[in-house]
């Protein structure tokens, strides 16, 4: 079931006709491509096995689409920074899933920037082929928000680093081959100085992986402990405490990916599908006027939100540096995320008390109603990793009254 | 859309220069001593230009209209200007030139010599009438509180005729025309409009029908997405006085930019109005596109906009204390225009059915079960 107007014309955007045709591609391309089962997933908010993951990836990486912001050179499509906007909205709106992302999203740019060209050679091409999946070990029990706190060790022992230490939250670690993992090289400078950028093997014997499981009563996140991790010098990306850098390197190569403009677009279309199927069904809840209200200010939010990554687009073209407008489209982009997942939980009535695991199959719920306060549970997140709200209203504040 | 061309940059800049020379607190408080509005003021917006900017090229403008409305408009919010641009030139001088045949009034309120005001909303439904009588059409009704009226030399004014919208143009001399003067909390001149059986010749009919609507359609548009960034000048204003006090208020022995608290909260206030920026340009943006996304996005601004105004202007009175609710600071100034700019050109409701109904946001209101699948 589709309700999307056929109109291929962005509500923010002044597209070009070059632009209008690359969406109506990119929609054409998805509608055509994603297996209908793991489409339907998706658009119910399910979970997605890694199989499933990697045969969409195939196709993905088979029309060269699969790393957005990945250089030609590499194997990326080249696109600009508002191609990457549109197809990032029409990958959602089509119910595509997206995994890898730190592969993807984080190491591969950062290799392309920073790695030399052995480790380009090594680490690109898997990443491409689905081959090697990476985590990302940044957080740790001792560093949250204040990353710099971190003390994970990696000491020089000749050509190696000995790891030591434990890496908290990390998510898809069960799952990966590698982890980019955040370690201290020195402790003589300020403390953001002296953090360096380390590719590890997960199947290294002397790491441990535990699960942990969240308030959405899946096992995504683990702690992952490192006993003596030994891994060549050659795994370093970029020079010693040069991290920090590359962290910031990121952010402004990735302005917009805070706002979850592509998730929220989903969620509204979700919203309104349900909301249709209720009325069909003579649900008295979804006649309130008041829940169509609530979706119309959410509706307006996203299109606000939308107005301010355009703008950040902008800045972005005519090479201005990031500035706290990234914080904004994150606290606000967040909220946005976590407040259309509770209307949809609302408008799902009795269906949203079931927890998923307990239901059979042939259950008689619907997939679509199954995972309404899963979503609910499982976005709290948002709102902490990448930099807590509060943090980024610390950033916002700094940089307001600085001047 | 943001960014400006050299030409445009210099007139923000020539405009910014003024206002600084004339327009600071003490300056406008003089001018609401005397009248609704400085005479000087209006000749010099004449002189510089800013009159002639807000039109298009072939009615006397420079280029792109919406780019100096929002030159102009940001800074009058930001200096709280009370001189009629938004009613005279941007609503009224716009809908006149756009329908041809009035050059030579353009030209009058180009120069700085005509004031006008758009009498259109009444309380509840649309009232005010034109019958037909043995001695021609008769205009009979009342506008209440009609912004600009007290200085207007004319007034366009809507009514139905025939079960259809008529919009007319009648001079504030007319006989029948009652006009009594008020003044908005935020100094701004109203009046309560009344007209009694006022004489209408064929050449006072402006439009009807469903030109008559598209007509006000589009200048209500073109005065809402001109006051969302009036708006946003004024709330820019505030923001940076609560910085500026945060930052040199002392209490219990450290500025007040210490507490955290107030740290998010002025984190918020900006928040608020960057992106209340973002959809304010954004429908400025739209005025020149076609009818349905212009709606969404005007409406969209009007109700975010002055939901961010709202909070920043509180924000700004309660963070500034006592000396936020005195009348000798502007930070008060701002809130009561804030506020009151919120009222005007169309309540939270209509644009709320207004966005809810276009087709861009898929028709919620007109939300119906699918019939298929």
């Amino acid at each position: 079931m589709t309700i999307r107007q056929e109109s291929s014309q962005s509500d923010v955007l002044d597209e070009s006709p070059e632009l209008i045709a690359f969406r109506q591609d990119v929609r054409e391309f998805l509608r055509r491509q994603i297996p209908t089962d793991i489409r339907e997933r998706v658009r119910a908010g399910a979970p997605i096995a890694k199989s499933d993951h990697i045969q969409w990836q195939k196709v993905l990486a088979k029309r060269g689409w699969l790393a957005p912001n990945w250089d030609k050179k590499y194997g990326g499509p080249g696109w600009d920074s508002t191609r990457r906007f549109v197809f990032d909205e029409e990958y959602h709106l089509a119910c595509a899933p997206r995994a890898n992302l730190i592969g993807l999203d984080l190491l591969g740019p950062v290799i392309i920037a920073y790695g030399t060209e052995d480790q380009k050679q090594r680490f690109l091409p898997p990443i491409l082929s689905s081959d090697e999946w990476w985590c990302q070990g940044f957080s740790e029990p001792g560093a949250g928000s204040d990353l710099a706190a971190l003390s994970t060790r990696a000491e020089r022992d000749g050509d190696h680093y000995v790891i030591s230490g434990t890496k908290l939250w990390t998510s898809y670690a069960h799952e990966a081959d590698w982890m980019i993992c955040l370690c201290r090289t020195s402790r003589e400078e300020k403390k953001q100085a002296g953090i360096s950028f380390i590719l590890v093997p997960v199947s290294d014997p002397n790491i441990t992986v535990s699960p942990i499981r969240t308030l959405a009563g899946v096992h995504t996140v683990n702690e992952v402990q490192l006993d003596d991790v030994r891994v060549p010098v050659s795994y370093l990306v970029g020079a010693e405490g040069q991290a920090w850098e590359i962290t910031r390197f990121l952010l402004g190569h990735e302005r917009l990916v805070g706002a979850g403009l592509g998730p929220s677009a989903k969620l509204v279309q979700s919203i309104r599908d349900l909301l249709r199927r209720k009325l069909r069904e003579g649900d008295e809840l979804a006649q309130d006027p008041s829940f169509r209200e609530r979706l119309a200010f959410l509706e307006l939010d996203l299109l606000v939100l939308k107005m301010t990554a355009n703008r950040v687009l902008a800045d972005e073209q005519v090479g201005r540096a990031p500035g706290p407008e990234v914080s904004i489209l994150k606290v606000k982009g967040a909220t946005l995320q976590q407040d259309l997942t509770e209307l949809l939980m609302e408008v799902g009535g009795r269906n949203a008390l079931v927890d998923p695991s307990s239901a059979a199959v042939d259950s008689g719920i619907a997939l679509e109603e199954l995972y309404l306060s899963y979503q609910y549970f499982d976005r709290r997140k948002v709102s902490i990793y990448g930099g807590a709200s509060e943090v980024q209203r610390n950033i916002i504040a700094r940089d307001l009254l600085r001047a | 859309m943001f960014v400006l061309n050299d030409e445009e940059r210099a007139f923000a800049d020539s405009v910014s220069r003024y206002l600084d020379d004339h327009y600071d607190f003490g300056q406008r408080a003089a001018i609401l001593e005397t009248g609704p509005y400085s005479e000087e003021h209006w000749r010099a917006f004449a002189e510089l230009g800013w009159i002639a900017s807000v039109f298009d090229e072939h009615s006397g403008g420079f280029g792109n209209a919406a780019a100096y409305v929002g030159i102009l408009m940001e800074q009058f919010g930001r200096r709280l200007v009370v001189e009629p641009l938004l009613s005279t030139a941007i609503i009224c001088g716009r809908l006149v030139a756009s329908v041809g045949g009035r050059e030579e009034l353009v030209d009058r309120i180009i120069d700085g010599n005509v004031q006008f005001a758009l009498a259109h909303e009444e309380q509840g439904a649309l009232a005010a009438t034109v019958k037909r009588g043995n001695d021609g059409l008769t205009l009979s009704g009342s506008k209440p509180v009609v912004t600009n009226g007290a200085a207007a030399d004319f007034l366009l004014v809507t009514a139905t005729f025939e079960g259809e919208l008529i919009l007319l143009f009648i001079s504030a001399a007319t006989e029948g025309v009652e006009i009594e003067p008020l003044r908005g909390h935020d100094g701004h001149n109203l009046a309560n409009v009344v007209l009694n059986s006022v004489a209408i010749s064929q050449s006072d009919v402006i439009a009807t029908g469903e030109q008559a609507e598209d007509t006000v359609g589009l200048a209500l548009d073109w005065g809402t997405a001109a006051l969302c960034v009036e708006a946003v000048g004024s709330m820019s204003a505030l923001l940076e006085a609560t910085r500026n006090h945060l930052k040199t208020r002392v209490q219990y022995g450290r500025p007040l930019a210490d507490f955290q608290v107030l740290q998010h909260r002025l984190a918020d206030m900006f928040i608020q109005l960057e992106t209340a920026r973002s959809i304010a340009f954004g429908a400025l943006d739209s005025l020149a596109q076609p009818p349905a996304r212009r709606q969404h996005l005007v409406s969209a601004a009007k109700i975010y906009v002055f939901r961010a105004a709202n909070f920043v202007g509180k924000q700004a009175v309660q963070l500034h204390g006592g000396m936020g609710v005195s009348e000798e600071l502007d930070v008060a100034h701002h809130f009561k225009r804030l506020t009151m700019a919120a009222l005007q050109l169309g309540h939270e409701r209509q644009h709320l059915f207004r966005f809810m109904g276009s087709p861009m946001a898929d028709g919620m209101a007109q939300l119906r079960p699918d019939k298929g699948t």
